[in-house]
């Protein structure tokens, strides 16, 4: 089989009067990889602005009664900082990588609608300046990320906070729609000849599925922010008294809510299978259950939304149905891991900063899975639902999981999208500092939260032990703000003074490692054939190719 | 939930430890054979490529159908601790209404019509019936040494819960659910005491207040009546029988004051009628300005309200 060529002249397939330069040959862009990149820069730059919040939400609380905060302002913090976090952080930076690597490991020149994935990108760009001009105007969004009606509702919420929550998220989640079709077609039909469904990589796997996920549960968002603003500004009664019901709101909301857990975790599902094998040298162990885990995941995340109102009185039919959901969903969960695990078994592990990553992402995420299941056991959630164990959970998950994962992209990827490595010596330090600092802020609240401190609370009374929990929360916090910023000196430092990366540094398996670091605009000059999940591994062991290997 | 006074809030931590048990052996199990993997097939510099080994099928079934089978155990031992824990009222008339209030607690004894908020007097050893409803936005009700939390909804019926204390003391709760600007301080008392005690609280809650005697407790009443004092609270005997804000009928004989804020003293009460604000920023009650004498025979007359 002789190597193949593919759409040599996309560079110039875009008609131009002359070419753009500089910050505009950015900001014109149409090209996969610079939106991608794009993506991660906007994500970047609300992580800051998320995190400051957060450190801000923690001084308050280091003793009780502190000063620092006003009731209403610390109230704004942790609702942005949410918000924020979500729909500005995690989700951008997932879909950054997914712009970024999911055309070049298929093998394709760019994603399927070039023009749109542009559109995409721009449509959060705006939604992040919309939702942060309220601070302008000094009408902050204050009703918490998931906003309850009545609470975000008139007469109590009179100010236009909830109107800018509402109709940024609404900007961005058209944007999200767009991009998960794009993600769709793309692997569907722009897969180069060779790469069948049953070779693709699986970050190619989760994000299909997260697209998936995209493609149906935010639109029930979007008809949901419709529905509340049709309450706020046309005096409409979807979800306040006189026809309307306080707990559509929260099914609407969580029927998207939920799902949204697994758009931002799948596709760390996915950068860990790719990690681990590369690092471990060896195939992933049981390429056919991690894939199709995903699918059962996505499947299932739909039918798990009520366990976030078990305390809402939905009756013992209902909790019971999604209990059940929620503990048969920790079923796939739990076969990646496994397989994860079975990986590393038998390898030669090399213990690069996003293999750390990688690691410390199955510890901490093992946490938040256990955890997890507790809320499934629905008399122990009426205990611990809206207390601080909630708020361990999730940020056991969303940052000892997701982004975790992000940074073992980063540590993985970087190479490849700026043809220098990122300097591994700062990275140790950026992993051990993260992850120490990770578990001293979070993993002391699930205790604060059984012995009773309600989550969204300004202060809390001076009750025997809440004062030094709280303390070593916010001493975690702080110290986890100086690893990121470790973590960005070390990007900052690498780009100029990074050692060259080459095309291949990590020796890794699948397609984007076939070509230059950074690719050129059309990504390829040619493909190699690709006859397996590991056409680089194929073609370095001609004597002992994956296609040859039974399973 | 770490000191359970009740038997359901005894069944919840019995069920939370049993799922750290079997979290925790999971949990040493993953992260054993981790650091084992890590420690064990650590490369060295010059290694070669090692054994490439693509999956195992039926190691793959085992982990699949190992864990559907134990959470399909758990799952038949959620459903009966939850129809245990929380069993159908089956149309028993409440022994509490709770009515959460943007950012307080309208306690109601509907079979003796006594009025009170923010503390909440059970005897101990029963279980209590509480029915749960809100007046603006959602709250939620949970003193984790009771019992099981639930929400309460605007324009619902109202869910039910049911909580007991197995010996006399005072317990701490919370609101659970984010409801705005003090969501902090929308703090729970519920004050257990032996039936006697209990009966006799009821008995001289449900009692009209004795009229004042002394000319100070006389003047305080009066301006009571004359302020807008009367457009919110009540005070059972007199004219006063507005429902916004707290009941006080019986104010003197509580412990706190704001829901939880500050204790009940002469000096609290004073300085929470001239500025509320001060205290709980976003309250809904205004700041009064009266004079010195006014105030102290105000806080006289709500102080001798036993």
């Amino acid at each position: 089989m002789s190597n193949i060529t593919l759409a040599p002249e996309a560079s110039d397939s875009l008609p131009a009067l002359s070419k753009p330069t500089g910050l505009l040959s950015w900001i014109a862009s149409v090209d996969h990889k610079q939106i991608g990149i794009m993506y991660m820069i906007t994500a970047l730059i609300f992580l800051v602005i998320g995190g400051v919040e957060a450190l801000l939400v923690r001084l308050q609380l280091i003793v009780p009664n502190a000063q620092v905060l006003s009731p209403q302002t610390y109230n704004q913090m942790f609702t942005m900082h949410g918000t924020t976090m979500i729909f500005l952080v995690l989700m951008p930076m997932l879909i950054g990588f997914g712009n970024y690597f999911v055309p070049l490991m298929i093998g394709a020149y760019d994603m399927a609608f070039p023009r749109m994935n542009a559109l995409g990108l721009w449509l959060l760009v705006f939604g992040g300046l919309l939702m942060y001009y309220s601070f302008l105007i000094g009408q902050v969004p204050d009703g918490g990320w998931f906003m309850y009606a009545p609470l975000s509702e008139q007469p109590y919420t009179s100010h236009r906070g909830t109107d800018y929550w509402a109709l940024s998220i609404l900007v961005m989640g058209i944007g999200s729609t767009t991009g998960a079709i794009n993600f769709i077609v793309t692997v569907l039909t722009m897969r180069a000849p060779g790469m069948t469904l049953r070779r693709m990589p699986l970050f190619v796997w989760t994000t299909f599925a997260t697209a998936i996920i995209i493609l149906f549960a935010i639109p029930i968002l979007n008809a949901g922010l419709a529905m509340l603003e049709a309450d706020r500004l046309l005096g409409a009664r979807f979800f306040n008294r006189g026809g309307g019901s306080p707990v559509l709101y929260q099914h609407v909301f969580w029927a998207f809510g939920h799902p949204e857990v697994y758009i931002l975790i799948l596709p760390v599902f996915g950068i860990i299978s790719e990690v681990i094998p590369v690092f471990s040298r060896k195939p992933i162990f049981g390429y056919e259950f991690v894939a199709g885990s995903s699918f059962i995941i996505t499947f299932l995340s739909f039918g798990v939304w009520a366990h976030h109102m078990f305390a809402s009185g939905l009756g013992i039919g209902f909790n019971a149905f999604t209990a059940f959901g929620t503990m048969l969903i920790s079923v796939p969960t739990g076969i990646k891991v496994f397989s994860w695990i079975a990986t590393m078994w038998g390898g030669k592990l090399r213990f690069t900063t996003a293999m750390l990553f990688a690691v410390g992402f199955l510890i901490t995420f093992t946490i938040g899975g256990i955890t997890g299941v507790t809320f499934a056991i629905v008399p122990t959630d009426w205990q611990t639902t809206d207390s601080y164990y909630v708020v361990a959970h999730i940020h056991y998950v969303f940052v000892g999981g997701t982004l975790f994962g992000i940074y073992a992209a980063f540590y993985y990827w970087f190479p490849k999208m700026t043809g220098r490595m990122l300097s591994e010596k700062w990275g140790k330090i950026h992993f051990w500092f993260n992850f120490v600092a990770f578990n001293l802020t979070f993993f002391i609240q699930h205790f604060l939260g059984l012995v009773g401190m309600p989550r969204r609370v300004y202060t809390y009374p001076d009750l025997p032990g809440w004062t030094t929990m709280n303390m070593i929360s916010t001493v975690g916090a702080f110290l986890s703000g100086l690893a990121h910023l470790i973590f960005m000196f070390n990007v900052f430092y690498s780009l100029r003074r990074g050692e060259r990366a080459g095309d291949n540094p990590w020796d890794a398996w699948t397609l984007e490692w076939a070509t230059t670091s950074p690719p050129p605009p059309h990504n390829f000059d040619e493909l190699p054939p690709v006859r397996s999940a590991r056409p680089l591994w194929d073609l370095a062991h001609p004597e002992d190719p994956d296609w040859k290997r039974g399973h | 939930m770490f000191n359970p006074n009740s038997p359901q809030a005894r069944d919840i931590v019995d069920l939370f430890f049993w799922s750290m048990v079997i979290g925790g052996v999971i949990f040493v199990l993953v992260t054993g054979l981790i650091l084992y993997s890590v420690w064990r097939f650590r490369g060295r510099p010059g290694d070669g490529e090692p054994h490439q080994n693509p999956g195992n099928r039926k190691l793959e079934i085992a982990w699949t159908i190992a864990p559907t089978v134990l959470l399909a155990i758990i799952f038949v031992v959620t459903l009966s601790a939850m129809r245990r824990i929380d069993p159908d009222p089956a149309g028993q008339q409440p022994d509490v209404i709770v009515t959460g209030y943007s950012w307080w607690w309208h306690v109601e004894y509907p079979n003796s019509g006594v009025v009170t908020a923010n503390e909440i007097h059970i005897p101990v050893g029963q279980q209590v019936l509480f029915q749960l409803k809100a007046a603006d936005v959602i709250h939620d009700f949970w003193v984790p040494e009771l019992g099981p939390k639930k929400d309460m909804i605007p324009g619902h019926p109202g869910n039910t819960v049911w909580l007991a204390a197995d010996e006399p003391g005072i317990y701490l709760g919370a609101c659970a659910e984010y409801c705005g600007t003090q969501h902090a301080w929308m703090r729970i008392r519920v004050i257990a005491h032996p039936q006697e005690e209990f009966d006799e609280w009821l008995r001289q809650q449900a009692s009209i207040p004795a009229a004042p005697m002394s000319e100070e407790l006389v003047r305080g009443a009066q301006i009571f009546q004359e302020s807008t004092c009367v457009n919110c609270h009540a005070i059972a005997g007199t004219n006063a029988n507005a429902q916004a804000g707290p009941n006080l009928t019986h104010v003197g004989s509580r412990l706190t004051l704001g829901a939880g804020i500050i204790d009940n003293t002469p000096e609290n009460l004073g300085q929470w009628i001239l500025n509320p604000h001060a205290i709980k920023p976003g309250v809904q009650m205004p700041g009064y300005n009266y004079s010195p004498a006014d105030l102290r025979a105000l806080v006289a007359y709500l102080g001798s309200l036993q």
